[in-house]
């Protein structure tokens, strides 16, 4: 059992996502940034739909309530058991009575907490992971808070044989401030003019304080429209188009002065003007992107797009074998 | 003699001395102040953190401005 005595400012658990219900309505959820969420069950030997915990700027105070071992990866966070500070990407045996507690998060976002077995919420609808706006998987559907307990598995077997597993220092993102975001261009993006593809694309864009796991919003610079009679069905300003389905990733331009990409909260349809779709890999940067911190757009093709999904898992494999050729 | 002691803001973001807009600031400097009294906000990612006072004492003075933009670790205020 975890026993939760701080909440932190956004802890949810969550796992791979809710995945087959977008045409419905229902978002993904799921890890915001998979790739440092994937390594935190490869670490463990765990399968890699087991559930952990995402944590956002500030961490949580947890109380472990039972053996067993742990894995904390992605945004670089200072975090301690017991007041003796606790390595990140490495495999670390807990005793019943540990107390795990975080200080500054000085890059990235996003830190996960991942135990030998997974954590044992429910599944909703074949999946683990909390959408706090409909109240739904996760721990009642909400974020963590005082008090809070939360069943974990039995160690695996063979948990304890994985401590010490580390992971080799250039399969560790750096949490640049400055991002390359790769982007598929399309969907309505002919509702853009040329010159508003150029400024898109030209521009550094610069995170805003309002972003969060539903979508994250940019400024910094403008996108000019093309002038059009709106079709029947679309709304009267020029960022209107007839309400279709928004893809994870997509890149809407609500009016000239902003852009938002969709996260995996995301509203599945709406009639925003999207001028393309920011690629699944780079959703993670997006993530792990703090408030202020600046971001370039680059456009990429569909075949390439597919490339760099095959490399990703690809990188992630290698660093399978290695974790398991390890002790 | 009383030491001075920093209050740190543990994550990034707008700092905010009041509530709301429309109501009077949590504390102002010279004010006295118990363990756990919230002394300002910071809103980041739609979120809104309270900062508190670790100990009983006096804000001594604040050293960022109301909707200054912090970073985490930064020292939002002094007391003693």
């Amino acid at each position: 059992m975890l026993r939760i005595r701080e909440g932190g400012l956004w802890t949810t658990v969550q796992d791979m996502g809710r995945q087959g219900y977008y045409h419905l309505g229902l978002p993904p959820s799921g890890a915001a940034d998979k790739y440092s969420f994937i390594i935190g069950n490869l670490l463990l030997g765990n399968p890699v739909e087991c559930a952990g915990l995402e944590m956002t700027l500030l961490g949580p105070v947890i109380e472990f309530g039972k053996k067993t071992s742990i894995a904390l990866t992605g945004a670089s966070v200072q975090a301690f058991i017991n007041n003796r500070p606790l390595p990140m990407w490495e495999v670390v045996a807990v005793d019943e009575g540990d107390v795990l507690s975080f200080r500054f998060c000085k890059k990235g976002v996003k830190s996960y907490l991942c135990v030998s077995g997974g954590i044992q919420v429910p599944e909703v609808l074949g999946s683990r992971s909390t959408y706090v706006l409909s109240r739904l998987g996760g721990h009642e559907g909400r974020k963590l808070g005082v008090g809070d307990e939360l069943m974990i598995g039995e160690p695996l077997p063979g948990a304890f044989k994985q401590i010490g597993k580390r992971v080799p220092v250039e399969f560790i993102p750096e949490w640049n401030d400055a991002k390359n975001l790769r982007v598929v261009m399309g969907i309505s993006g002919n509702r853009i003019s040329d010159e508003g593809i150029k400024t898109f694309l030209d521009s550094e864009w610069i995170v805003s304080a309002e972003s969060d796991r539903v979508a994250y919003r940019y400024m910094g610079s403008s996108i000019s429209f093309e002038e059009h009679a709106p079709p029947f069905g679309a709304g009267s300003s020029s960022s209107n188009v007839v309400d279709f389905a928004y893809p994870i990733g997509a890149l809407m331009v609500p009016n000239e002065g902003e852009v938002i990409v969709l996260l995996n909260d995301a509203t599945s349809g709406g009639g925003f003007v999207t001028i393309g779709t920011v690629i699944s890999p780079d959703l993670d940067l997006i993530a792990q992107s703090r408030p202020m911190t600046r971001c370039r757009f680059l456009t990429i093709t569909v075949d390439q797009a597919i490339q760099a999904r095959m490399e990703r898992k690809k990188q992630l494999m290698r660093l399978d074998e290695i974790l398991k050729e390890q002790g | 003699m009383s030491e001075n002691k920093s209050i740190i803001s543990p994550v990034p973001g707008i700092f905010y001395r009041k509530p709301s807009p429309d109501k009077e600031v949590f504390v102002n400097e010279g004010d006295s102040v118990k363990a756990g009294d919230v002394i300002g906000l910071i809103e980041v990612m739609k979120n809104f953190y309270e900062i508190k006072a670790e100990a009983d004492g006096i804000v001594e003075r604040f050293c960022v401005e109301n909707e200054d933009i912090v970073d985490a670790g930064q020292e939002v205020a002094v007391m003693k």
